[in-house]
């Protein structure tokens, strides 16, 4: 159940994130989740839509869950190797199935749809905040 | 307006993890994080390497569970450091805890650490704690099929113990087919085959081991 975990992180860093860009509301977050994560896609967005209504930015935000493949490195001929299924990866160019994991094997918060306050977004100055 | 964030969520625990790996890199200390089922026999293990181990190296234990110090108990005959770490309810261990609970094993400096994770076979691969090997075990009393089931700790274990060999003859548990599954996630994953109730082939675990603590240990001095 490490869903919850970090869905909270997610929840906090998507509010920090758009605190610091000036928005008022998260519409939307695109989430991509490694298939090394063996996260459940249910119980996480379960998870997020529970713990968005902690802030008022985040409180009516849609999570949008995206699945990403594995980047791997082919130690035989060095290729680079994008897999999906984890049964018995192979290197698309030599066949080889010993593959060092390069990237991909983590979760990650790709992007969010945020609205700006209208009526600050002409103000040139911070000062007295 | 659409803001591009591109940030890792593991971000968090993967910068901490990285401060204690440059730590033991500075040490020369080898740090083990040790991932199964709850059952699959990973104190009785840890016990029985520990045996093997007095007077070898200086070693230190951190052992997770949700409740009891029971396992710190059983752990703690050996002669080394062993702190438990209680999680209360979380299933796997982070870079936090470790780092929390360190100093209560490692007062000045240890050739191995020993983490013995939170019993479960998902959420614990996920989270870095610095070491240097993740070890996944599985008893025969498993299913064969558990690395297919499981990829993500078969995948990023560097070596995988399969335990309770001593009980086979009760079991119809395929051993050629569980070899198999293993390498098929993992080719270059170490196998190691034993039994912590009889003793086969934990001379080998314990040599693997040790050479591993060398191995370190060299490139330290050689810095």
């Amino acid at each position: 159940m490490h869903e919850l975990s970090i869905a909270d992180q997610i929840v906090s860093m998507v509010e920090l994130e758009a605190r610091e860009a000036r928005a008022i509301k998260i519409s939307s977050v695109t989430i991509d989740v490694s298939v090394l994560m063996e996260v459940e896609e249910d119980n996480l967005l379960f998870c997020l839509n529970t713990l968005k209504k902690e802030y008022a930015i985040t409180a009516d935000t849609v999570f949008i869950y995206r699945e990403v493949p594995v980047e791997f490195l082919c130690l035989n001929c060095g290729e680079a190797v994008i897999v999906s299924d984890l049964t018995a990866p192979v290197c698309q160019k030599c066949g080889s199935s010993s593959l060092d994991i390069r990237g991909g094997d983590s979760i990650y918060i790709a992007e969010m749809e945020v609205e700006m306050d209208e009526s600050r977004s002409t103000e040139k100055c911070d000062a007295g905040e | 307006m659409k803001v591009e964030v591109q940030k890792n969520v593991m971000q968090a625990n993967n910068e901490l993890a990285a401060v204690l790996r440059d730590k033991w890199e500075k040490s020369g200390t080898t740090v083990l994080n040790i991932i199964s089922s709850p059952g699959s026999g990973k104190t009785t293990l840890l016990e029985r390497t520990l045996e093997r181990l007095q007077g070898k190296v200086k070693a230190g234990i951190l052992v997770g569970d949700i409740q009891t110090e029971n396992d710190a108990m059983r752990l703690s005959k050996y002669g080394f450091p062993v702190k438990q770490i209680i999680t209360s309810g979380t299933c796997h261990l982070e870079a936090h805890m470790i780092e929390k609970h360190l100093p209560d094993v490692d007062a000045d400096g240890l050739d191995l650490l020993i983490i013995e994770n939170v019993g479960n076979l998902v959420c614990p691969s996920s989270y870095d704690l610095g070491e240097d090997l993740k070890v996944v075990a599985l008893s025969v009393t498993e299913g064969e099929d558990k690395p297919l089931k499981y990829p993500g700790i078969f995948r990023r274990a560097k070596a995988a113990v399969i335990t309770k060999v001593d009980l086979l003859p009760f079991l119809d548990f395929d051993m050629t087919a569980v070899r198999e599954h293993v390498h098929t996630i993992n080719p270059d994953i170490h196998l190691v085959e034993l039994s912590s109730k009889n003793g086969e082939g934990m001379d080998a675990w314990v040599n693997w081991l040790l050479q591993k603590v060398d191995e370190k240990k060299k490139v330290n001095l050689s810095r």
